[in-house]
């Protein structure tokens, strides 16, 4: 058995050697770039005011309340705006709102979306694929 | 039996405890999303955090107390700190409870399954560091050969769970970073920590349940074990497609996905290996209730986790399904459906060691088990049509969240049901496991000696012998008959005589 555990060993060395390796090189240069202050305001707000719990970010949280990695490309700083500080009916309510931010945060949150709109991910998620040719394409 | 395995009760009744809880709190969560004006007095948000932390924590808990109870039995020798075994529950249970507490509360980092404030994290982590030297301390003490697999898997199991817990205690201003920290534990915690511990456990059980040699399993862990830790590092790649990292991910991500059903396909064959159907019917009734709750892991862990997941990973379809429903359908099936059923398993072998289970609770045992298992296809399978027809409205025809919403609604209400089915198996087990255990409470909790003077599986054998004994009474009656009617007439021939 002494030989299976020094290829177990060695299989779990090797494996975390390549992985912390490709995140680093994942994240190191310019690779990442970095968030403006009013982003990470909007981002921590977006964090306090648990977000997540219904809406994804690139695709990962909630799945009732739809992604917001492109949301601002989809609703302009205007219409984000507006939507947050005079929440409208959560779908199948009659009586219960989307939460309410007040101005500044709702101008917080925006820039964080104004960032998140400018992670290079692959263009994810993608466009319907009957809207394609009516949208312009994502640079 | 050992000390140790006397205390590691409790983290299985804490784990039972909680996992009944977990199908009201699910099943209210689900209705609160398709009736939002009903008022419910927990915030959906805070609903949700509440039930994702459950979700991890009451396996953990429940293969914590797995670990102590067959890594002592495995290493043959004592624990290597008793003491810890208790602090370590406590610690655990008293950190779970703040972190389900603050949440309620309000207070919420707003990190998906991570939602616990950075110092209820920094107990989690101080939990697992304290498991970790425990058995450290207790392999390193060991007279067992130091190659043993179930030891080996058990260990490195447990110090994967601190290194890829710690990066997670604070939160990070670049959104791609906090994604990628995030499954670490996630996908890491799941598809090869747990995985690892898991499969020591489950060997364990087998070796002890099934009585099949050590030999014949100790290859099959290693490759189990290998091709696991193989594919379940790398693997996390198929998280990290759309976040913002090099495209080099989607390569990685894709092909150690591929091999991630691997582990599961020796995971089933050393399990096939080491039972036959005449071992199945020959088992205690205790056994068979074990074996029916490993048997519903490996289904999840073939269906849900590898063949739905290998589908899900490659990147061409990811691009499409991911961020919908059918992610939700996966995690379900693969988290509890693996996980949970094999805590499960594991909890209640431990619990009914010395315990006696009454006759008729089995009954209710079986129920449980089709009514979990009813649910959580049933549930699943809601799930997989709404995030089919998400991928439909969102991707294909570009209809909006509220649209999408009304149309996806009647199969959430399958869901719900699905819920609902689940909540009276979880519920019926959890009654089933505390009122029995109840009269022997306090013994769980303030001692650590013998419960009971009888082991079950003794009690089993007894039964057994006496079986075969009324069996052989069978035969010997009619010779007892013979020798009678002999002895009867040899009397007579000496009378004439």
């Amino acid at each position: 058995m002494q030989f299976f555990l020094k290829i177990f060993l060695a299989t779990v060395v090797l494996s975390l050697a390549i992985f912390f390796i490709v995140l680093y090189d994942s994240m190191a240069g310019n690779n990442l770039q970095n968030v403006p202050s009013e982003a990470v305001q909007g981002k921590m707000i977006f964090q306090k005011k648990a977000c997540i719990e219904c809406h994804t970010v690139f695709g990962n949280g909630g799945y009732y309340g739809g992604d917001l990695t492109k949301a601002y490309e989809k609703f302009g700083s205007n219409g984000l705006k507006e939507y947050l500080t005079q929440p409208p009916l959560l779908s199948g309510a009659k009586k219960k709102r989307h939460i309410y931010l007040s101005n500044e945060e709702a101008e917080e949150i925006t820039a964080y979306f104004r960032f998140l709109q400018s992670i290079p991910n692959m263009d994810w998620p993608p466009r319907p694929v009957y809207d394609r040719k009516e949208e312009p394409e994502v640079k | 039996m050992f000390r140790s395995q006397h205390l590691s009760y409790k983290y299985a009744l804490f784990a039972y405890f909680l996992f009944g809880f977990q199908g009201l709190v699910a099943s209210g969560g689900a209705i609160d999303l398709l009736f939002p004006d009903l008022g419910n007095p927990i915030p959906f948000a805070a609903g949700r955090a509440f039930h994702l932390n459950v979700s991890i924590y009451w396996p953990l808990i429940g293969m914590i107390g797995a670990i102590y109870f067959f890594f002592c039995q495995e290493a043959e020798r004592e624990i290597y700190s008793l003491r810890l075994i208790t602090i370590n529950f406590w610690m655990l249970a008293v950190t779970l409870v703040l972190i389900l507490g603050s949440l309620l509360l309000g207070f919420n980092e707003g990190r998906e399954y991570l939602e616990a404030i950075w110092p209820l994290k920094l107990a989690t982590a101080a939990c697992t560091i304290l498991l970790c030297f425990n058995l450290l301390t207790t392999y390193l003490g060991s007279d067992m050969p130091k190659s043993r697999a179930t030891l080996i898997s058990m260990v490195t199991g447990s110090v994967t769970l601190i290194i890829f817990y710690v990066p997670n205690i604070v939160s990070y201003a670049h959104p791609t970073v906090d994604e990628i920290a995030k499954f670490m534990v996630v996908h890491i915690w799941e598809e090869m920590s747990l995985e690892l511990i898991g499969t020591g456990v489950l060997a364990a059980l087998l070796i002890q349940v099934t009585n099949v040699k050590r030999q014949a399993v100790e290859t099959a862990i290693y490759l189990d074990i290998t091709f696991a830790v193989l594919a379940g590092i790398i693997a996390t790649g198929h998280h990290y497609y759309w976040i913002g990292v090099p495209s080099y991910w989607l390569w990685l991500g894709g092909t150690f996905s591929a091999m991630q059903v691997l582990p599961a396909i020796v995971l089933l064959y050393t399990t096939l290996k080491s039972i036959t159907f005449k071992g199945i019917s020959d088992l205690s009734d205790r056994d068979k209730i074990t074996m029916s709750l490993i048997g519903s892991s490996m289904f999840y862990h073939i269906v849900g986790a590898g063949f739905l997941g290998f589908l899900m990973a490659y990147p061409p379809l990811n691009r499409y399904v991911h961020g919908t429903y059918i992610t939700s359908a996966h995690s379900h099936l693969a988290l509890f459906g693996v996980f949970g059923f094999l805590v499960l398993a594991v909890c209640f072998h431990i619990l009914f060691t010395e315990i006696i289970l009454v006759k008729k609770m089995y009954r209710w045992c079986w129920g449980a088990i089709i009514s979990l298992n009813a649910g959580l296809l049933t549930m699943g399978l809601g799930l997989l049509i709404a995030g089919g027809l998400q991928v439909y409205f969102w991707r294909v025809i570009g209809l909006g969240i509220g649209e999408t919403n009304e149309f996806i609604r009647p199969y959430l209400f399958i869901r719900a049901f699905g819920g609902f089915l689940y909540a009276i198996g979880s519920l019926t087990l959890t009654f089933v496991v505390i009122k029995s255990i109840w009269p022997k409470i306090q013994v769980i909790f303030q001692s650590e000696g013998r419960i009971s003077t009888v082991k079950y599986d003794d009690l089993n054998r007894i039964h057994g012998l006496v079986e075969e004994l009324l069996q052989e009474q069978k035969k010997i009656e009619p010779m007892l008959k013979r020798i009678q009617v002999l002895y009867q007439r040899l009397r007579l021939f000496t009378k004439e005589k």
